[in-house]
Parts: C-alpha cells; sequence; structure tokens
C-alpha cells in the first residue's frame, strides 16, 4: 500500500470503520513510515478527543426549557390565519414557500399597479383618440382661430337687438337665434380663418358688428347663408383650416 | 453517554404512539404536543449543543425549533420519520443562529490563543479525561475552527451525533454523496489541524 493510499484511509475515514484487511494493510505500512504514523496518531486523537466530545451535554433546565416551550405555545397556540391558510394548503398538496405570503404580496401589489397602469394608459389612449377625433374636426393650429371666432360671435350675440314683443315674435327670434347658432356652428366647423375675415365678411354684407347686430342684421345674414358658405368652402379648399 | 437517539429520549414511544400523538396535534391538543417535546426535547438540545457549543444559544434555538413544530406539525409528511423531521427544523434553525451569531460577534474564534496545553498529546486519554468541559468545549471548536458551515454540521451530526448518511442528507437537503465529502474534508481538516497544532512535524502539504 502505497503513502497516498494510506493518508486518504487515515485522514478521511473512521479508522474504526475500516476493514480488517485494510486495517492490517495499514498498520504494515506506518511501521516502516513515520510520515503515516503521524496521521495514524492524528486519526486516533480524532477519536479520542470525538469520543469525549460525545459526552459532552448541555446544562439546561429542562423542566424549565420545557416550561417555557409549553407557554411559547400557548401564547401562540392561536395559530395565525397565515398558518391556517399554510396548513390547509399543504394539505392540499400546494408547495407554499416560506416567504409566498411576501411574494403574493409582491403579486398582488404589482398586479394592482399595473392594472392602475393600465387604466392610466386607456384613458390616456382616449385622450389621445379624443384629441384625434377633434383635430380631424379642427386642425391644431386654427383652434386659437376656433376661440376666437366663438369669443367674437358670442360678443355679436351679446349685441344682439331682439325688439319683438310678442309670442309670436318671440318664436320668431328663437327661430332666428337658432338658426345664428347653427351658423356660427358652421364657421366653428369650417373654421374661418380669423377673427377678422369674419368680421370683413359681415362688413362686406353691410352689417357692422363693432355696434351690434338687429334682428334684420342677423334675418340679412341669414339671407346670406350661401355666399358665407361659399367663403367658407373657399377657405377649405384654400387650406384655410 | 453517546448521543444516540435510543438512549437519550426520555421514554421510548412506538411509531404507532408518535402518529396517535402528531394527529391529537393537529386537533390542537397541547397536552399531545406537551409529550412530543418531552420526548424530543434532550436530544434536540444535544444536536443543537453540539453545533454551537453555548448553553444560551440552544435554549433559545430549542424553543424555537419546538415553537416551529407545533405550527408546521400539519405539513409533515410520512416520507420521512417524525424524528428526523424535528431534527431538520432543529438543524435549520441552528444555522439561522449561526448566521446571526457570525454578524454580531465572532463567534466561532479562533481559540489557538487560549491556554490549552496542546503540547500534550491528543491520543492520551489520561490527558483527555482531565480536561474539563470548558476545554473540551474549547478544544472541539479550536479543532473545527477551519470547518465550513455544512461541514460542521455534517461532522457534529455522524461522528459526535451518529447518524447515519440518509438521514443527514435528508435533514441537510442534499445528496448521500455529498454528505461523504463533506464528512471526509471534515475529518481531514481537523486531523491536519491536529497534526499543526501537536506539532507533529508533517509539512501541511495535505490540505
Amino acid at each position: 500500500m502505497r503513502c497516498g493510499d494510506v493518508n486518504i484511509i487515515l485522514l478521511e475515514n473512521d479508522i474504526d470503520e475500516i476493514s480488517p484487511s485494510i486495517k492490517t494493510e495499514v498498520e504494515k505500512h506506518i511501521l516502516t513510515c513515520e510520515n503515516c504514523k503521524t496521521f495514524y496518531k492524528a486519526a486516533s486523537a480524532y477519536n479520542s478527543v470525538t469520543a469525549k466530545a460525545k459526552e459532552l451535554e448541555p446544562e439546561l433546565n429542562d423542566e424549565l426549557l420545557y416550561k417555557n416551550i409549553m407557554d411559547s405555545i400557548s401564547i401562540d397556540n392561536n395559530i395565525t390565519v397565515r398558518d391556517k391558510i399554510l396548513n390547509i394548503l399543504s394539505g392540499l398538496l400546494i408547495p407554499v414557500p416560506k416567504y409566498a405570503f411576501g411574494l403574493l404580496l409582491v403579486v398582488i401589489t404589482t398586479f394592482y399597479f399595473v392594472g392602475e397602469l393600465n387604466d392610466l394608459l386607456k384613458i390616456s389612449e382616449l385622450e389621445k383618440q379624443y384629441v384625434n377625433q377633434q383635430k380631424q374636426e379642427v386642425p391644431l393650429n386654427s383652434s386659437i382661430n376656433k376661440a376666437d371666432l366663438f369669443s367674437s360671435l358670442n360678443s355679436v350675440l351679446g349685441r344682439l337687438k331682439i325688439s319683438n314683443k310678442n309670442s309670436y315674435g318671440v318664436e320668431y327670434d328663437e327661430l332666428v337665434i337658432g338658426q345664428f347658432f347653427e351658423l356660427t356652428n358652421l364657421f366653428v366647423m369650417n373654421e374661418i380663418k380669423t377673427n377678422n375675415e369674419l368680421k370683413e365678411y359681415l362688413v362686406n354684407i353691410g352689417l357692422n358688428p363693432e355696434k351690434g347686430l338687429t334682428k334684420g342684421d342677423i334675418e340679412k345674414l341669414l339671407r346670406n347663408k350661401d355666399g358665407l358658405e361659399r367663403i367658407l368652402n373657399k377657405n377649405s379648399l384654400t387650406g384655410g383650416k | 453517554m453517546t448521543l444516540n437517539k435510543e438512549n437519550i429520549v426520555s421514554s421510548q414511544k412506538t411509531d404507532d404512539e408518535i402518529d396517535e400523538l402528531i394527529n391529537n396535534c393537529l386537533l390542537g391538543d397541547k397536552n399531545s404536543f406537551g409529550v412530543l417535546v418531552k420526548h424530543y426535547q434532550k436530544y434536540v438540545s444535544a444536536i443543537v449543543f453540539r453545533i454551537l457549543w453555548d448553553e444560551d444559544e440552544v435554549k433559545d434555538v430549542v424553543q424555537e425549533t419546538f415553537i416551529k413544530v407545533w405550527k408546521n406539525i400539519s405539513r409533515y409528511k410520512n416520507e420521512i420519520k417524525f424524528s428526523t423531521w424535528i431534527y431538520k427544523i432543529a438543524v435549520n434553525c441552528t444555522i439561522d443562529r449561526m448566521r446571526k451569531i457570525k454578524t454580531t460577534r465572532k463567534y466561532f474564534a479562533n481559540t489557538t490563543d487560549t491556554n490549552l496545553d496542546f503540547t500534550t498529546s491528543l491520543t492520551e486519554n489520561s490527558f483527555l479525561e482531565e480536561f474539563d468541559k470548558k476545554e473540551m468545549i474549547e478544544t472541539i471548536k479550536n479543532l473545527s475552527y477551519e470547518l465550513s458551515q455544512t461541514q460542521r454540521v455534517v461532522f457534529t451530526l455522524i461522528d459526535l451525533g451518529k447518524m447515519n448518511i440518509a438521514e443527514t442528507a435528508e435533514i441537510l437537503n442534499i445528496t448521500p454523496n455529498a454528505v461523504k465529502t463533506n464528512l471526509s474534508y471534515a475529518r481531514k481538516n481537523i486531523r491536519l489541524k491536529i497534526i499543526e497544532i501537536q506539532n507533529w512535524g508533517v509539512k501541511n502539504e495535505m490540505r
């Protein structure tokens, strides 16, 4: 038997469990090899130390320790809901990792925030669609004009002078105003390029928006609706939008 | 007395009796659990002690172990022995404690500087007989200082606890071959350490 083999046997094994034949070989070898004899001594010392260590017992007050354990159980007797769920799940052979609840919480939180995020994205998408819709109807570059137009028409409307007082007159006035609103809507939808263009047009047909419009002015405006629409169409064709 | 399950447990119980006690525990019967605690307490304490070598720590770990046993008893499956399952919990609690200790203080400090007379041959049993408990603990801690955590536990369970390879593998959740390898390394490291501190003149080339 070579030194290498003896070393491994003596350093890594329990010499008491070595088979008798190998033990004989080892003993033969160490008679002639001082180095390996040292390993044999080390293995023997190891056995002595471990044998002695096996006798060491903790000096504990077993009764007190038992009492402490049972007290802890009593305090902790009401197995938590978490433990109950874990027990039920483990009963169902569902493997539940130690930190399952923590993981579950993280997953739920993640889903919650992802859901929130999706909602936000949906809202943002709806907003986008809405803006696109609006864009289709009114290009962005004309939105200022649109605002101007509205304010202009409102000021015109504010200065409307309705004079008929009877019920028929009121009905007629409402009709005129309704038509006027439709017309203003046309302005908005077709976007007269600027507020000035509207004023110019009103002046061209003999009206003076600065002074306010009478019922007759409005009727006149309505009669010139076709001409107005032509101008509006022209604006559309020439890229007035 | 060796760390042998059979002669440490306070009163022997058959497997059927243990099963019955477990079933009672599942129904919340604390008295049955108390019987189980009494049955395994001493052996669990011994295992934990031989790994930590600190009685104060042992008390805490044993208590923690049995609380965990109580809380998780419904998870116990008959695939392994109930004792193995308890030791598994105990060893895991001990390893957790070792990690905590390691971060708070130098627990497994090299004790070479202690006043132990290592020049006297450890092979002389009469000399070892004169070692008191504290000196013996220091000797073991000194010899096992350089072992890895797994090697230390394997060494304790097998060479100080008389557990077998399969049971140790189950407790540590590693393969039997891994247990054998760790045990070989543990034995080799300790024996080389003995040669070193005994100054027997063999070069430390085997490490």
